[in-house]
């Protein structure tokens, strides 16, 4: 068809459509993303200023020379290296309860038909319902009565049993998983475990890394509970470190530094993501649930 | 499915439980409990910041869910278009995300400055005078949205992971039989994706109600009380008044409300909601 | 899942939210900001160490974040007094923000094992209210200067005693309000610089002055209300008049801001932007004062403000000096508030965290001088030649006005909802014109009184 011009102007082409729409996407796509981007560039920008550079009408955009020695300061406040170890052991050991445990009790929630599952299923939803501040209180007197107060226990062992929200997710997701496949290993004689193990888990994985990646985020950036939790300073992590920079109710935040510290904390996330994007959104075509 | 199922419901329900009895007492936290009925739920409805709280919740939900959702879905259906590149302009959309919690409240804050934020200088920029934002009464709820809005890459990325699972064909059936892309998205992507929907809306509600750390961050519930939101208005009661018995009442009228919600939406699922493995779902 | 930012630097009506209690630091960045911390004191400079026998006293403390180098400061005198009484006491100090620090403070208490020693805010009245701080009158009466007037504002302490008689807290810092003025714009208009002379009157006359109004638009302002906008400002008018806004500061039984001399002062502050066009309206003010203050942008001749401003304003690019407050129908009133630690009574080591606070006010006094974190309590600090050096010129005419001042708080249970849920959002309706100060005033006492009369 293509080789016929004149016939059909080249943009009514299914290939000139197809460019057309890449076009308009990528017009669309490069606004959005500098909306996006916008808050981060004044970020970087605002943690690259010496102090009295920051509140200048009209604004200093780029920084020259750029003052690095915000970064270098956020690092002598904070043992940035300590922190960040604790960080990794807790979100770790987050990931792994969660994975584990969530898509275990998900595919009982998508496939064993026991009495009261869809009960106990709106129960785990309500668990999301309730405003943590009020379960706060009874959940810090469970903890402290078994001593596990200024421990990472209370920051991991929760994971193990399960999250609402991650539960949530993967039932919706082995819900859209065709039946079959598990009907034919059923005829087999394999166990439920068997079948969660060598059936569901492996063509899971896309909704399993998304869930890897919420997690650590949602682990990454909690600085409540760690706070209330840990008392210990050597056990602090990142997330925690990033409020010692927001100043008190008299004494605002030096916004150089402050912005110096979000910028540095939210390098390993993205470092991560950056990473962890090719299992989770090209690992969802590879995994062969699109039939 | 029993170990896990079991430990959730010790490591939260059981302080769940907990929080209910104590919506039915006057607790300070510091000292012990004290039952007193109903009173907490009574005096709720004739408290004024109740009312004032109930209504920013309100307005804030109904516009910055289908805001949210909305946009989301059509930020990934372009996301979901093949092109060279396309996998940097996911990173980048879902960025705001790895961000979340204080560091982006704080920095939210500094951008919406009335006088030094980016954003105000912008539109200085193109002529436009930009309200005080976050010290105006009628603007910080809107600026407290945009915010929201900024955060949209988690949402989007579990509808684009829905999209992935379209298959491809099912588009290229539906183009032999001439429906346009608009047509296109309308019967065959929103049925495929509904499911994905589906858990966006009932999250998107529930994460709604209970928006906190940017309330509490950016505004602190003002000014004049025009971003108190629910979650706020509870959390000033459970510590810094002292009523956590109040503040739990407040919580499970919350929990009611978002319950109702969930099971409406539901409830009406069977009627726009697409499953494969579906008639099993009885 | 929470977080704090009170206020940014200046944001009146996010500070006043903060409760009275002025914990600010005096000379932060004066002499500290950028400089390296104290380094660890000597060892045992002070009291005798006694023979270690047995393990000390351990103690755990509670104070909230400032900034870095307060912070780093805070944990420089922890080890500091551990140095001083090794082998008898311990002091575990951890720092918080400030929200955090409460919700951790009372989960403590909830769970029947609180911190031994913290730094006293209103929120921790509560605390008094239901019998959980120590009454610490004879641990007070123990420490011979604490009995001696030339070194310590003792008539300022009965505040402290909630119930009449008895003390519950050792302050160690103070905090005052003074008028902050740029020395630039008054050399530039030849006018004399405010001083301890100068009336309200005097006030408008200079700003009158020194207001530039180009094309339509002002691009200096003679005055701003800075922290006399937050309750606790306003009501010195009140004050100086012989009134004030409630019957009394502990457990006060009615708001009376209805009282014609205290709604004058809220007039005279709004007439000031509305009358005589001197000083910016809420919203100009507040826009430019979200981050950073009016005063620093250069734009601004005069402002009152609280102590810990200087450290705000050390940054700025020109020359400033304090003044005491101005006086209003012949008389001085200002607010103050003291930066001190309670005890909790159910410490299993109450000597030790008494002596944390006593320590704190007697022997680390002479910490400040140097480090100049906070104004120091003791007189001898306070007008030490070398404290006084890196601070602004007029910053002794200011201290001289402590027998002017009064708390800045209100005693209550309910003080924070007192605070937040009345004071702050209607005082925030009249100076953005949306109210008259009558009608403000008597929004304020209606819906106060009505608070107080729920017990």
């Amino acid at each position: 068809m293509a080789t016929s011009p004149g016939a059909v102007p080249f943009w009514r082409t299914r290939r000139g459509q197809r460019r057309l729409t890449t076009i308009a996407v990528l017009v669309a796509l490069c606004a959005g993303a500098a909306v996006i981007l916008l808050p981060f560039f004044w970020m970087v920008s605002t943690a690259l200023k010496p102090a009295e550079q920051v509140y200048l009408s009209p604004p200093v955009w780029v920084p020259i020379p750029p003052r690095f020695e915000n970064a270098a300061e956020v690092l002598t406040r904070v043992p940035f290296n300590r922190y960040a170890l604790n960080t990794f052991v807790i979100v770790a050991m987050v990931m792994i309860g969660t994975l584990f445990s969530c898509s275990f009790a998900a595919y009982g929630f998508a496939r064993i038909n026991a009495p009261g599952r869809n009960l106990i299923f709106m129960l785990v939803l309500a668990t999301l319902m309730l405003p943590g501040a009020v379960t706060l209180v009874p959940t810090y007197l469970m903890f402290n009565s078994v001593g596990w107060v200024d421990t990472f226990l209370p920051l991991i062992v929760p994971a193990f049993f399960g999250n609402a929200f991650s539960i949530f997710l993967l039932r919706q997701y082995y819900l859209t998983i065709p039946i079959e496949l598990e009907e034919a290993a059923k005829i087999d004689g394999a166990s439920h475990y068997r079948i969660w193990w060598s059936i569901i888990l492996p063509l899971s994985k896309p909704v399993l890394a998304t869930i890897a990646v919420f997690t650590f985020v949602g682990t990454y950036n909690d600085f409540f509970t760690p706070l209330i939790y840990l008392s210990n300073e050597d056990n602090y992590t990142i997330a925690v470190a990033l409020s010692f920079f927001q100043g008190s109710p008299r004494i605002g935040p030096q916004m150089h530094l402050l912005m110096a510290a979000v910028t540095m904390s939210i390098i390993p996330p993205l470092l991560l993501y950056v990473a962890a994007q090719r299992y989770f959104v090209r690992g969802i075509v590879m995994s062969g649930i699109k039939g | 499915m029993s170990p896990a199922i079991l430990g959730l419901l010790i490591f939260t329900l059981g302080p769940i439980v907990a929080s209910l009895l104590l919506s039915f007492t006057d607790y300070n936290i510091i000292s012990d409990p004290e039952w007193v009925g109903l009173k907490n739920y009574v005096d709720m409805f004739e408290e004024r910041l109740f009312w004032q709280a109930l209504r920013v919740s309100a307005i804030y939900s109904v516009v910055s869910v289908p805001l949210g959702l909305t946009l989301s879905l059509g930020l990934a259906v372009l996301l979901n278009h093949a092109m060279r590149g396309i996998s940097i302009f996911r990173s980048i959309y879902y960025m705001p995300t790895v961000i979340s919690g204080v560091g982006v409240a704080m920095l939210w804050r500094w951008l919406f400055n009335a006088e030094f934020g980016v954003i105000n200088v912008l539109l200085d920029g193109i002529g436009i005078e930009g309200p005080a934002w976050l010290l105006d009464a009628n603007w910080a709820l809107p600026a407290l949205i945009i915010t929201s809005l900024w955060g949209i890459g988690g949402t989007t990325l579990i509808f684009l992971a829905g999209l992935q699972a379209i298959p491809e064909e099912l588009y290229e059936a539906a183009e032999i039989d001439g429906a346009g892309l608009w047509s296109r998205f309308w019967s065959v992507t929103l049925p495929l994706i509904s499911n994905v929907t589906f858990f966006n809306l009932v999250l998107g509600i529930i994460g709604a109600l209970q928006v906190f750390t940017d309330a509490f961050v950016i505004t602190r519930g003002g000014p004049n009380h025009a971003t108190l939101f629910l979650s706020v208005y509870l959390y000033q009661h459970a510590f810094q008044y002292l009523n956590m018995g109040y503040a739990s009442a407040i919580a499970w009228f919350m929990f009611f409300v978002v319950m109702l919600l969930t099971v409406l939406v539901f409830k009406s699922s069977p009627l726009w909601v697409y499953y494969e493995s579906g008639r099993q779902e009885k | 899942m929470t977080k704090l930012i009170g206020s940014r630097t200046s944001l009146i009506s996010r500070r006043q939210f903060l409760h009275g209690a002025a914990q600010g630091a005096a000379g932060l960045a004066l002499a500290a900001c950028g400089a390296s911390p104290t380094p660890t004191a000597q060892p045992g400079a002070t009291s005798a160490p006694a023979q270690s026998s047995g393990s000390p006293q351990k103690i755990r403390a509670m104070m909230w974040q400032n900034s870095p180098v307060l912070d780093e400061n805070f944990k420089i005198r922890a080890q500091m007094f551990n140095e001083a009484h090794k082998g008898k006491y311990e002091i575990d100090l951890q720092l918080l923000p400030y929200d955090q620090y409460w919700s951790k403070l009372d989960l403590a208490y909830g769970a029947k094992d609180p911190i031994d020693v913290y730094m006293w805010d209103v929120q921790a009245y509560s605390h008094y209210k239901n019998g959980l701080l120590r009454n610490l009158q004879s641990d007070f009466a123990a420490v011979s200067a604490f009995g001696d007037s030339a070194q310590y504002p003792l008539d300022l302490y009965n505040y402290w005693r909630f119930d009449g008689t008895n003390i519950f807290g050792i302050p160690e810092n103070i905090q005052m309000m003074s008028l902050f003025y740029n020395k630039d714009i008054f050399d530039k208009a030849g006018i004399a610089y405010p001083d301890a002379t100068w009336t309200y009157d005097k006030v408008l006359e200079v700003a009158k002055e020194l207001t530039i109004v180009e094309n339509g638009e002002t691009v200096q302002w003679g005055w701003d209300k800075g922290a006399l906008g937050a309750w606790w400002g306003a009501q010195t008018f009140g004050w100086a008049a012989g009134t004030s806004w409630f019957d009394k500061v502990i457990e006060p039984t009615k708001f009376t801001v209805s009282d014609p001399r205290n709604v004058e002062g809220l007039q005279w502050l709004i007439d000031m932007v509305n009358v005589h066009k001197v000083a910016p309206d809420a919203t100009q003010a507040a826009a430019i004062a979200q981050d950073v203050s009016l005063f620093q942008t250069g734009k601004l001749a005069m402002v009152a403000d609280g102590t810990w401003y200087m450290s705000s304003n050390a940054n700025s690019p020109f020359a400033w000096d304090m003044a005491p407050l101005p006086m209003w129908k012949g008389a001085r009133a200002l607010p103050f508030w003291f930066g001190g630690w309670v005890v909790a009574n159910a410490s299993k080591a109450p000597e030790a965290a008494v002596a944390w606070a006593t320590w704190s006010a007697t022997d680390y006094q002479k910490e400040l001088v140097t480090n100049r974190d906070w104004i120091p309590i003791r007189k001898a600090e306070r007008e030490d030649p070398a404290y006084l050096s890196g601070l602004p010129a007029g910053f002794k005419s200011v201290m001289d006005t402590i027998g002017d001042a009064r708390i800045g708080d209100v005693y209550h249970g309910r003080s924070a909802q007192l605070v937040n849920e009345v004071m702050n959002p209607t005082l925030g309706e009249v100076f953005n014109n949306n109210m008259t100060p009558e009608a403000g005033a008597a929004d304020i006492d209606t819906k106060a009184n009505e608070l107080l009369a729920q017990g």
